[in-house]
C-alpha cells in the first residue's frame, strides 16, 4: 500500500491503453510516453504495459507501506528517498514506511513511476487508464489527491535486483533530445490510389511540403487530449473545416487559425479539422515530453520506415529486458 | 461498393483510413455501415478498432502483429467480399436498432431557440420529436451520438461561447444535428431538453447505448 502524502498538481493511473472500444467514442488514453512507461515497468520488474503513475507538473511525496522496487523514468527529477537522493530513469529499492519525495521534475512533462506488482485498481473497458473528460478509469476516475491510498501487491524482492539504475542507450530508444520529429504525411496514401473524389478526406501535399518548411513552439495551451502549435507563418488559404474523420494520437490537424495541433492520449476518436499527417509511434513519445516553449521541426517519413523503426524499437526494449531480467 | 472505388489513405503508423466518398448523407453513411460491419466481423489478426465516420472509417491496427501490405491486402479481401453479397444482405447489415428516448423539453436554451428560430415552445418539440434520427458517427466523448437530419427550421449555427459544463443527459441541437450529452462536458450546442436514458455505462460489455446505423425517436415527456 502506498499513501499520497503530498500529492503533484497532477497524478492519474495509466496502462498502455484502452482498446477496442473507439467505435463507441472512447480514446485509448493510456501514458502519454509509452516508451517511458514501458521502462519504469521494465525496471520495477513488471509486464510493460502494467499500470503505473504519471505524474507532472510539479513536486509531491509518496509514503510506501511495504518495501518494493520502484522504476522511474521520462521526466529527470530532483528527488529522494529518505536522505538517498534517486535520479529517473533508474529501478530503487524503498523500505517499509520510506517516502519518495520529489522535490521538481527538472526536464521534460511526464514522470513515469511503477511498483513491483502493480497498481490494483478496477480494469474499466480493459484497461486501468485515468480518462479524466468521461471520468473513468484509474482510481475512480480522477487525479490522485493528497491522502489517496493506493493499492499495489506486496512481492517479494527477487534475491538480486540491480539498483545501478540507468540501463545503457542503444539505438531504437527515443531520443529525448531530437528536435526533428517524424510524420507520415495524410498524402501518404496506404494502397494505390485510383480515384481522387474525395477531396476532404485525401491528403494535400502543398499543405505538407509547407507544414515542414518551418519550425513550431508547443503553446501552454497543450494537455493530454492535443498539444497546440505555434509558427511564425500560420497556414492559412486552407479550408480547415472538413467534414469529421477518424483521428489518433499523433494526428496532426490544421485549425481554423492555420497553427496546428497534435492530438494525444485522450483526443476525441473523430475530428473535423483538416489532417496533415500523423507522427509515427516511435516518435510520439518526443512530442509528449515537450514542456511549452519547445520548438519542433517535423520531416516526412514513410509507413514502411516507421514500421522498420518501430521493429528497432521493439528489439532495443527486449534487450533492455532481457539485460534487466540478468541483472 | 468494390475495393477499387474505395482511396486507403495511412492515419499515421498504426491505422489505415478508407475514403468511402464525400460529405453527409443517408445513403454514404449507410455505404460506410456496411463496410465497416464488414471489417469487424472478420475479425481480421491484429486489428484493434474498427471506426465509422460520415463518409470514412479507420482501422486501427497493431503494428507490431500487422505489416503494412498484410492490412491493406487483408482490408481489400475483406471489402471485395463484402461487395459481392447481395444487395438484400448489405441492406439488413446496416439495418440497426431503434431507441425511443424519453425527452422533457426543459432545456436552458429553448427560449432563446424560439427566439432565433421565430418558433413557438410546442412547434419545437414537435419539429424535433417528429424524425427517426440516424446515428451517423459516435464521438465527442464516449457514447456521444450525431444523429440526424435536423428538421431545417431548427438549424443553427452552435452557441458563440461554448458552456463550461453541459449536464449529463442534455437533449441538445447544433447545426443539422441533434444528440445527448452523455456525461457533464463542456459544450457549444443549444440545449433544448433533458432525458434520464443513460447514454453510456462503464460496466456493460457494449458501454454505448447507441451504434452507427441505429435509429433514434425522441419521444416528448412531461
Amino acid at each position: 500500500m502506498i499513501v499520497v502524502d503530498r500529492a503533484p498538481p497532477y497524478l492519474t493511473v495509466q496502462d498502455a491503453g484502452r482498446f477496442g472500444y473507439r467505435s463507441s467514442g472512447v480514446p485509448p488514453a493510456g501514458a502519454m510516453d509509452q516508451w517511458s512507461l514501458a521502462m519504469a515497468n521494465v525496471y520495477a520488474g513488471n509486464r510493460r504495459n502494467a499500470a503505473a503513475l504519471e505524474w507532472a507538473v510539479g513536486g509531491g511525496a509518496l509514503r510506501f507501506k511495504h518495501e518494493t522496487i520502484i522504476g522511474l523514468a521520462g521526466a529527470e527529477i530532483d528527488a529522494s528517498i529518505g536522505d538517498r537522493p534517486v535520479q529517473s530513469p533508474g529501478p530503487f529499492v524503498i523500505r517499509a514506511g520510506e517516502e519518495l519525495n520529489v522535490r521538481a521534475l527538472t526536464a521534460r512533462r511526464f514522470l513515469y513511476l511503477a511498483f513491483r506488482g502493480g497498481i490494483e485498481c478496477p480494469v474499466v473497458l480493459g484497461s486501468r487508464s485515468t480518462y479524466l473528460p468521461a471520468s473513468f478509469g484509474g482510481v475512480e476516475g480522477r487525479r490522485l489527491r493528497s491522502g489517496d491510498v493506493i493499492r499495489s501487491r506486496a512481492m517479494a524482492l527477487p534475491q538480486k535486483h540491480s539498483t545501478h539504475g540507468g540501463l545503457r542507450q542503444s539505438a531504437g530508444e527515443p531520443d529525448y533530445n531530437a528536435a526533428t520529429v517524424r510524420v507520415i504525411p495524410r498524402s501518404e496514401d496506404a494502397a494505390d490510389q485510383r480515384h481522387s473524389g474525395a477531396r476532404d478526406a485525401a491528403g494535400d501535399p502543398e499543405l505538407f511540403a509547407r507544414f515542414v518548411e518551418q519550425p513550431y513552439t508547443v503553446s501552454a495551451a497543450s494537455d493530454r487530449m492535443g498539444y497546440r502549435l505555434e509558427s511564425a507563418q500560420p497556414l492559412t488559404g486552407v479550408r480547415a473545416s472538413i467534414t469529421s474523420e477518424p483521428v489518433c494520437a499523433g494526428t496532426i490537424q490544421l485549425t481554423p487559425s492555420g497553427q496546428p495541433i497534435v492530438l494525444m492520449a485522450d483526443a476525441p476518436t473523430i475530428g473535423g479539422y483538416r489532417i496533415v499527417g500523423t507522427v509515427i509511434s516511435c516518435d510520439l513519445p518526443i512530442v509528449a515530453q515537450c514542456l511549452p516553449g519547445i520548438t519542433l521541426q517535423f520531416e516526412r517519413v514513410s509507413v514502411e520506415t516507421a514500421h522498420a523503426l518501430l521493429e528497432q524499437s521493439e528489439r532495443a526494449l527486449l534487450s533492455i529486458l532481457t539485460a534487466s531480467a540478468r541483472a | 461498393m468494390s475495393a477499387a472505388e474505395l482511396q486507403f489513405l495511412s492515419l499515421g503508423d498504426s491505422a489505415i483510413t478508407v475514403v468511402v466518398g464525400d460529405g453527409i448523407s443517408r445513403e454514404r453513411s449507410a455505404d460506410v455501415t456496411r463496410l465497416t460491419r464488414a471489417v469487424t466481423n472478420a475479425k481480421i489478426d491484429g486489428v484493434l478498432d474498427v471506426v465509422p465516420s460520415y463518409a470514412s472509417f479507420a482501422v486501427y491496427y497493431d503494428p507490431r502483429r500487422l505489416g503494412h501490405e498484410m492490412i491493406t491486402n487483408g482490408l481489400r479481401e475483406t471489402i471485395a467480399l463484402a461487395g459481392e453479397r447481395s444487395a438484400s444482405v448489405a441492406a439488413a447489415d446496416t439495418q440497426g436498432k431503434t431507441i425511443r428516448i424519453p425527452t422533457r423539453y426543459d432545456g436552458e436554451d429553448l427560449a432563446d431557440v424560439a427566439v432565433k428560430t421565430g418558433l413557438s415552445r410546442d412547434r419545437i418539440v414537435e419539429l424535433h420529436s417528429s424524425p427517426e434520427y440516424r446515428v451517423y458517427v459516435i464521438g465527442f466523448v464516449p457514447g456521444f451520438a450525431y444523429l440526424g437530419e435536423l428538421d431545417e427550421a431548427l438549424v443553427l449555427a452552435r452557441r458563440a461561447t461554448p458552456r463550461k459544463r453541459v449536464p449529463a443527459g442534455s437533449v441538445a441541437i447544433a447545426e443539422a444535428q441533434t444528440g445527448i450529452y452523455p456525461f457533464a462536458t463542456p459544450g457549444g450546442w443549444h440545449l433544448i431538453g433533458t432525458t434520464q436514458v443513460s447514454m453510456f455505462d462503464v460496466a456493460a460489455p457494449d458501454p454505448a447505448l447507441l451504434r452507427v446505423g441505429d435509429t433514434v425517436i425522441f419521444e416528448p415527456i412531461d
